[in-house]
């Protein structure tokens, strides 16, 4: 009987025990507002309800951050909610229309949160982030390393639009410099924290959807259909044309055009392989 | 003075456990899957496409079929050198328009599933497989274990009946191993497999006292159990330095010397004799040995210790289910010790087996992990109210005796079949929703979990009470059958029309019906359970009831707000109630289209006279005593061909009736008089608790 006393008490103390954990550990799990995120980020083509989805985006990233301040004690855990955080900043980017403003805030988080968690993958076992939470570095690290090409699209988008050539072609040419340097550096990210062996991530997926958004952006501006000679506007073409050869090539993306195999860095070549480009993005 | 330690112990053992399970789902909740989603881009822009078709070369060589497209349009067309050509935003616009339509319907996009085949490669990550990730939770689980039963040795040293100076210094040992495991348990478990890992362990653990504790045990006890016991926890760690000490080992065999340690003499010897020695290590704390929590206590501690020692522990429970269940069990079993005990008296080993039982009772909700945790506890509080009903009240003698001989008989205990039961129902109600398209991410929601398993609940506990429902070693299909079929009732596209209090009321009193009317109302020839005639019965009241609220309806007010609305809530509950009450005796005429449409048009005729009456001639109140009064001449003659004068006239002699009888409730409905189709007498309607006895 003397036992059964001890259960007793010991279940009183597993209650007790279990509502305190309960109580520390309860509510919404990252892995519930990361579902609810990529929900409304699946949804963002919807532009009659962009407020919306921004309002709700909004609201799952200020619950990330909260849950972020209140598991500091608890690495593992708050690296998932900085991944939840800056899939919710970066979500925020893709909700189309939005002042250059917002959108410079979002890219601000994105990279922010992007930085604090890919600093933690690279930090090795001392970071506190879980030997299986790959996948969340694996994601950072591509969002850290595609965040200025989207900052690029928009500065494109923004300028191109307004008939700004000059902004245009310094848009342009930042997206080719992000190819050149942070796209390719995500391999050497990857390789340092063994992401090569066991990587998932689809960053060349990633890359091309940046690469379809600086088309799109360049389609709903109309610059290659400007039938003008003037030398601004042949510049912004060329600057356009010269960062999708860039990601094109990245992408291993080429044209079957025969001016390709004899001028391959010929003004002609570059403009098949955007149109080969803008078919494969048309595809997704 | 023993008693407050051994509860000190057992409490902060728990604790111990408990830490270690949140440790470890806090670390799974920090690891998940993840959908890779991308904003979805605009769709093809038609001026864009004709403008890459006008631009690409291929389009346009020299055996082009195409090349009219130019000639026909060469108004509209401009030709910029490399820079490639472009519709004329000076021609006419309709020209602009029409060549921009041909060059999109000529062309189509031109990329391939090759093309597209290396950007979609990954829809969902998932998180890393670790080969060490398993291990890491096991170890954990295991120095734990180790750590705990090391504490008690320290804190029991007096109980062990040390002697003297031996007891310091056992003390000594045990505390600093325990000691040792507490404060190193990351870097133990981290770097476990990694270089250097058994001189480190065999750092702390091997001293001289290491030494003199396994080759002297008689020393600090006298008790042979307190030796066996020393020796299993300190020999392990001296083989490790001796072997260290005199072979050149590589890395590799190092980890493979600490991996047995831990995994095996640490864990394992510690665990083992402890169970060898349990009454005596124990003292007299440890449950009498025919007692029910002795024998459960027993199985239980047998079958994590053969699990341990066989390494197979993780195949059959997380560490946070075994920490979470043997509380549970351990209640449930000192209510109803026969319920999970085959024959009396019969020391058992059944540990194993029973953890191996409990498993393929849930089997069927592994995929449902949210819900296997909830189900055994569910089983497990039923067992602990009925068993004892069971086996106690002499007055159930025949299901006593029923009962009785499966507990002496080679069946699986009774607590086990309890789970099996709960675990099918509830894989049958889930099954059904998944096959109406439910989306299935909505039984993440605990609300809607609750509403399921407050079902399951409901539909067992009637099981439950029906002894010819729970004999046998299977699960009786029939009850497979009502489970899906009342998940059928919720899966309805008119299920809105009834709360869920409302509903639980109605599946209560279907579920009761079939107990007592075996395959009439959820018969076990139909394929579908939509076929079953409840199900039909269901769905053709519903529908009624919908179709009466919308009609008319102008949206100026919620439809059953509507004035002469009467069937919705409580009344289409109570109207649903009869109809399946009255199903058991007539079933062969609601089988029937032509009954089913008198159930129909009587429906329909009370909803119309509603409308037309208002509320002053036929209340909900009225409607519902009606259609209880008539309807079981109507499904008897097949005809709803009552008059207004009829129906109101009974209603009117119901009014006087009531009025002149002393009313026992409040509740208006609580009049619930059914007419016989013979015209018997009345038969009172009782619904039927959901909660079942209490034992």
């Amino acid at each position: 009987m003397k036992q059964i006393g001890q259960i007793a008490i010991a279940s009183m103390g597993l209650v007790l025990f279990t509502a305190c954990a309960s109580t520390s550990v309860s509510g919404p799990s990252p892995e519930a507002t990361v579902k609810e995120i990529t929900d409304v980020k699946a949804m963002v083509g919807d532009t009659a309800n962009a407020d919306s989805h921004m309002n709700t985006l909004s609201g799952l990233l200020t619950r990330a951050e909260e849950q972020m301040a209140l598991t500091a004690d608890k690495p593992t855990l708050n690296f998932a909610w900085t991944f939840a955080a800056l899939s919710a900043a970066d979500a925020m980017k893709a909700i189309p229309g939005q002042s250059d403003e917002a959108f410079a805030v979002a890219a601000t988080k994105t990279l922010n949160y992007a930085d604090k968690a890919s600093t933690a993958c690279l930090s090795g076992a001392n970071s506190g982030v879980d030997g299986r939470q790959g996948n969340m570095c694996g994601m950072a690290l591509a969002v850290r390393r595609l965040n200025d090409s989207a900052k690029a699209v928009q500065a494109f988008s923004t300028a191109t639009n307004a008939g700004d050539m000059a902004g245009s072609i310094a848009a342009s040419g930042g997206f080719k410099q992000q190819v050149s340097t942070n796209w390719v550096g995500y391999a050497e990210d990857a390789a340092q924290i063994a992401l090569s062996d066991q990587d998932q991530t689809p960053f060349a997926r990633m890359a091309l959807q940046e690469t379809c958004e600086l088309q799109v952006a360049q389609g709903q501006a109309g610059l290659l259909r400007n039938p003008s000679m003037d030398e601004d506007v042949r510049n912004a073409k060329d600057a356009y044309w010269g960062a999708m050869a860039s990601a094109a090539s990245f992408l291993d993306i080429s044209s079957s055009a025969t001016i390709c195999e004899t001028e391959p860095d010929s003004r002609s070549c570059k403009r098949e392989t955007e149109i080969r480009v803008a078919e494969i993005c048309m595809g997704l | 003075m023993a008693g407050v330690t051994g509860v000190m112990f057992a409490v902060k053992a728990a604790f111990n456990l408990l830490e270690t399970a949140r440790s470890i789902a806090e670390a799974r909740a920090s690891r998940f899957d993840f959908d890779v989603v991308f904003a979805p881009l605009p769709a093809g822009n038609p001026l864009e496409i004709a403008r890459l078709q006008l631009s690409k070369g291929e389009n346009w060589g020299a055996n082009s079929q195409h090349n009219h497209i130019l000639t026909d349009f060469a108004d509209c067309i401009v030709e910029r050198d490399d820079f490639g050509r472009m519709i004329d935003p000076d021609a006419p616009e309709e020209r602009q328009t029409e060549l921009c339509m041909i060059l999109n319907s000529t062309f189509a996009a031109a990329a391939t599933k090759a093309d597209l085949q290396q950007f979609q490669s990954v829809d969902r990550l998932h998180q890393w497989v670790d080969k060490d990730a398993g291990r890491k939770d096991r170890a954990w689980l295991i120095l734990r274990m180790s750590g705990l039963a090391l504490d008690f040795i320290s804190t029991h040293t007096h109980r062990l009946g040390l002697r003297g100076q031996a007891q310091t210094i056992v003390g000594a040992i045990s505390d600093s191993i325990a000691g040792h495991i507490e404060r190193n348990k990351s870097a133990i478990i981290e770097t476990a497999f990694t270089k250097g890992a058994g001189a480190r362990i065999a750092e702390a653990a091997l001293t001289t006292s290491l030494e003199l504790a396994e080759t002297r045990p008689e020393l600090f006890s006298n008790k042979e159990s307190v030796q066996a016991l020393v020796r299993s926890a300190i020999s392990p760690f001296r083989e490790l330095n001796t072997e260290n000490a005199v072979l050149d080992l590589n890395a590799t065999e190092r980890l493979m010397k600490v991996r047995s340690v831990l995994r095996g003499p640490v864990a394992a010897g510690v665990m083992q004799t402890l169970y060898d020695h349990r009454r005596d290590v124990f003292d007299g704390d440890y449950p009498e040995r025919e007692s029910a929590a002795g024998i459960v206590t027993d199985a239980l501690f047998e079958g994590l210790v053969s699990e341990t020692a066989s390494g197979g522990l993780a195949n059959i429970f997380t560490p946070g289910f075994f920490v979470r269940t043997y509380p549970g069990v351990l209640r449930a079993v000192a209510a109803s010790p026969d319920a999970f005990v085959r024959g009396t008296g019969q020391h058992v080993a059944l540990g194993r087996e029973f953890l191996t039982g409990l498993m393929d009772s849930l089997s069927t909700l592994e995929s449902r992990p949210q819900f296997a945790q909830a189900i055994f506890t569910m089983g497990m509080e039923m067992t602990r109210r009925h068993a004892r009903i069971y086996l106690v009240d002499e007055a159930r003698s025949a299901l006593a005796t029923e009962l009785a001989e499966r507990l002496e008989g080679e069946d699986s205990p009774w607590a086990l079949l309890q789970i099996k039961i709960l675990s099918h129902i509830a894989n049958g109600m889930i099954s059904h929703f998944e096959s109406k398209g439910l989306d299935m991410s909505i039984l993440s929601r605990p609300t809607e979990q609750a509403f399921i398993l407050d079902m399951v609940g409901l539909v067992a506990e009637q099981v439950a009470d029906t002894p010819g429902m729970i004999m046998g070693d299977e699960v009786n299909p029939e009850i497979v059958n009502i489970a899906r079929g009342v998940a059928a009732f919720i899966a309805n596209e008119h299920a809105s029309l009834l709360s869920r209090a409302d509903w639980q009321r109605v599946s209560a009193h279907a579920v009761s019906l079939a107990m007592s009317n075996p395959e009439t109302l959820f018969s076990l020839d139909a394929d579908d359970p939509e076929d079953a005639l409840a199900v039909a019965l269901v769905q053709r009241v519903l529908a009624s009831a919908q179709s009466n609220l919308l009609a008319q309806a102008d949206g100026s007010a919620p439809l059953n707000r509507t004035s002469g609305r009467v069937l919705f809530g409580r009344t289409l509950a109570d109207a649903l109630m009869a109809t399946l009450e009255l199903a058991t005796s007539h079933a062969r005429q609601l089988s029937t289209e032509a009954g089913q449409t008198a159930l129909t048009q009587f429906i329909e005729q009370l909803n119309r006279m509603a409308e037309d009456q208002g509320a002053a001639q036929l209340s909900a109140q009225d409607w519902i005593y009606a259609f209880r009064w008539f309807l079981s001449d109507v499904i008897s003659t097949g005809q709803a061909t009552l008059t207004t004068e009829t129906i109101l006239g009974a209603v009117e002699t119901m009014r006087k009736g009531r009025a002149m009888e002393p009313s026992t409730s409040d509740d208006p409905f609580d009049f619930d008089h059914i007419r016989t189709p013979s015209g018997d007498a009345e038969v009172y309607y009782q619904p039927i608790s959901p909660q079942g006895a209490e034992g």
